[in-house]
């Protein structure tokens, strides 16, 4: 009963009228009286649970898994540059513990950071290839979210961030946006006529009667490119990649 | 038949595997063929299949998505192509556009690229034989439509620079129709 009691006062409210409030808003209220729960026998183990530090782990992990990589967004393009930037870069932490009560000027400093990555990052180019202002954004957003999910904080404390939409703003009418690349389909009766042109059906190489297996395979089966071969940067995998095994044929 | 493991969503749908099936018989390009010819020339024993790579160099690896991306790009130069507008993603797009132009309808081509939204429109780029063929049923089919709706403005409202070049033409005031409609 005293657990009960305490909750009440906690909340602020008279005993007999308990009141969950999550994030602020009123959840759930029950009128009095209530009687107070007895676990029935067996069940002791489920309710221990509830005091366990591994109920703890496991709803970390869970909220880390709301992003297809599981961690948290950690591994998102726009967060590894994030980390890049600031520890090889500005020799800096890339996390930042500020929330609403901080200090302004430490504010308006994460912030000015964040515009500083978006600027190196537009204009120097780190992965050789340009970034447009448009991913630009998305990987501050990545930030962001990131650092909210994972410690908790929101960027800047808090803070509108508008002097870095103004940047964008700026960035996109001073340097455009980079054209989106140009992508074109291969014709069936191109594909066909550069397969004999390049890779002659009586060659008795392996990679050449491999490779029109392959583009053939990938054509008709509409397979994206790391479907079809190995993602750059993986290593063969058995149990994940592409094997003889993984064929099938049939006699018509 | 060829099961894929390594789909795009497969990070979302842990050990989810995708069947891609293929018939041959195509009289440009024929999988099963190529597939039949490959293994022929290069068999490998029943105990390492499930070890090796489907698709191999001449050293025996696997051959990377980077290796597609260079031979689409030369096999399109060498027949007076820009290698710049093609890559790995080419084959896709080409296939889907053949798809298209053949008449698959699109949520068999959906299902069958394992597109899980309406994204396989950008892939489905329109051909001279889907526009022929459009304007053909177009032609061909009388219809009696049960439905009589109304335009939408804007719809019919023309730009500022056609209404610059049609001068002093007279045009219908909002709601009262001209007498040439």
């Amino acid at each position: 009963m005293d657990g009960w009691r305490l909750s009440a006062v906690v909340h602020g409210l008279s005993v007999g009228r308990v009141a969950w409030v999550g994030r602020g808003a009123l959840v759930c209220e029950l009128r009095s009286p209530f009687r107070m729960p007895v676990a029935s026998s067996g069940q002791e183990a489920i309710y221990r649970a509830a005091a366990s530090p591994r109920l703890q782990d496991l709803t970390q992990r869970l909220l880390l898994s709301a992003v297809a990589s599981r961690d948290g967004g950690a591994s998102a393009q726009g967060v590894k540059w994030w980390l890049r930037f600031n520890v090889l870069g500005a020799g800096l932490s890339p996390v930042q513990h500020l929330d609403s009560t901080s200090p302004r000027w430490q504010k308006l400093e994460a912030e000015s950071r964040l515009m500083n990555f978006v600027t190196w990052l537009v204009v120097c180019r780190p992965s050789g290839r340009p970034i447009s202002t448009r991913s630009a954004r998305k990987y501050v957003s990545q930030v962001v979210t990131w650092m909210r999910r994972v410690y908790s904080a929101d960027f800047a404390g808090g803070l509108d961030l508008q002097n870095l939409r103004d940047l964008l703003k700026g960035m996109r009418r001073e340097l455009g946006d980079t054209p989106v690349r140009r992508r074109y389909g291969v014709r069936t009766q191109h594909l066909r006529q550069a397969m004999d042109l390049c890779l002659p059906r009586k060659c008795r190489r392996r990679a050449v009667r491999s490779m029109r297996a392959l583009l053939a395979v990938a054509f008709c089966g509409l397979l994206r490119g790391g479907e079809a071969a190995l993602p750059d940067g993986e290593e063969f995998d058995p149990r994940k990649h592409l094997t003889l095994r993984h064929t099938v044929l049939h006699a018509p | 038949m060829l099961v894929i493991y390594q789909a795009k969503n497969s990070k979302q749908l842990t050990y989810k595997t995708v069947p891609v099936y293929l018939v041959g018989g195509g009289t440009l390009i024929d999988p099963i063929a190529e597939l039949e010819r490959m293994l022929e020339l290069d068999p490998v024993a029943e105990d390492m299949r499930s070890v090796t790579p489907l698709f191999r160099d001449d050293a025996g690896a696997a051959f990377r998505r980077r290796d597609v991306s260079r031979a689409v790009k030369s096999l399109m130069e060498s027949i007076g192509l820009d290698p710049g507008c093609f890559g790995a993603h080419s084959l896709r797009i080409g296939g889907a556009t053949a798809a298209l132009a053949a008449g698959v309808h699109p949520s068999v081509i959906r299902i069958t690229g394992r597109w899980s939204s309406d994204v396989w429109q950008i892939y489905a780029r329109l051909s001279k034989q889907s526009a022929l063929g459009v304007s053909m049923v177009i032609g061909s089919t009388p219809f009696d439509d049960c439905e009589r709706g109304e335009f939408m403005s804007e719809e019919l409202e023309l730009m500022p620079e056609e209404m610059a070049s049609l001068g002093d033409a007279h045009f219908p005031v909002d709601g009262v129709e001209s007498d040439s409609d």
